[in-house]
């Protein structure tokens, strides 16, 4: 049970570590909103999985967990909406796709 | 029956505040009551934008609300590892792109429903809702597949007992110019 743990919690904290990579290489605000809401989605509910597993980790504190588990997957997209709904207003225009995509790495 | 929406809310609230502090003084109990109405006060006059006015709310299919977030978690999965392959892997660029497209789910409670889930699935990121037409961020061009065939929409009204929604014109902001770095990077 402990290693199912520490599988899922390890994944889970790689994904969210991306995300965080994410938010330093990608473009602008909208892109970086999906790197930061997106991977760190999946890389929550893999943390909150492995946490069920372990030992003590009994009914009462895994009911507590499903409550946080579910404001937070419905407080993250809601909050990344307003801000990416506040950039749109200010008038902020999309990155696009260079002619040449890939050519440009570095110059994030 | 507003003042009803208020009083639920601030009993889910307070509920939701023991639940987590387990801590039964004079202080925890004083600071969740504070902060619950406070919530409560805040988030209840946002009702009739995100769930309707009182009493013209649809009822829920129960049944079909847990096959949607189950689907949805299902959708996740794929989604976050693409978003995560295309940070990590030199190479694969995001195609990001703004799409905009009509829905004909009626009620405000499914429309808030529809512009999370948008933004909860990795790929895509609801900008704006104004009325019934949704701008949405995507990703990459096929991150937005699961709203061209209405395929999220379609489970969302079956939640809401709306009609079945055929897959809606998606149309994506023209023109593709050479990127202005120095607006968008500093945001």
């Amino acid at each position: 049970m402990i290693v199912v743990s520490y599988v899922l919690m390890s994944f889970g904290l790689v994904l969210i570590a991306i995300s965080t990579l994410g938010l330093l290489v990608l473009p602008e605000i909208y892109t970086r909103a999906h790197a930061v809401a997106k991977s760190e989605t999946l890389g929550l509910l893999l943390v909150f999985i492995g946490l069920y597993f372990r030992p003590e980790i009994d009914l009462a504190a895994a009911g507590r967990l499903t409550l946080i588990l579910i404001i937070a997957l419905i407080a993250n997209p809601t909050a990344v909406h307003a801000l990416v709904r506040a950039a749109r207003r200010a008038g902020i225009e999309p990155w696009k796709v260079p002619h040449k995509p890939g050519a440009e790495e570095e110059s994030w | 029956m507003k003042l009803i929406r208020h009083l639920t809310l601030f009993v889910l609230l307070l509920g939701f505040w023991f639940a987590l502090s387990g801590q039964y003084n004079a202080l925890f109990i004083g600071m969740g009551v504070a902060s619950a109405a406070l919530c409560a006060w805040f988030g209840g006059q946002l009702f009739d934008q995100t769930i309707g006015p009182p009493g013209e709310h649809p009822p829920i299919n129960l049944m079909w609300l847990v096959v949607y977030i189950g689907w949805l978690l299902t959708r996740i999965v794929p989604s976050a590892l693409q978003v995560a392959a295309i940070v990590l892997l030199p190479g694969r660029d995001p195609e990001p792109g703004m799409v905009r497209f009509r829905t004909r789910l009626t009620s405000p409670a499914a429309r808030t429903m529809l512009a999370t889930s948008i933004t909860l699935v990795p790929g895509t990121t609801t900008v704006d809702v104004e009325d019934d037409e949704f701008t949405v961020h995507s990703f990459t061009p096929d991150a937005a597949d699961d709203l061209a065939t209405a395929a999220m929409q379609r489970r969302i009204a079956k939640v809401f007992r709306d009609d079945p929604e055929p897959a809606p014109e998606m149309i994506w902001e023209s023109g593709n110019p050479a990127p202005d770095r120095t607006q968008g990077g500093g945001a």
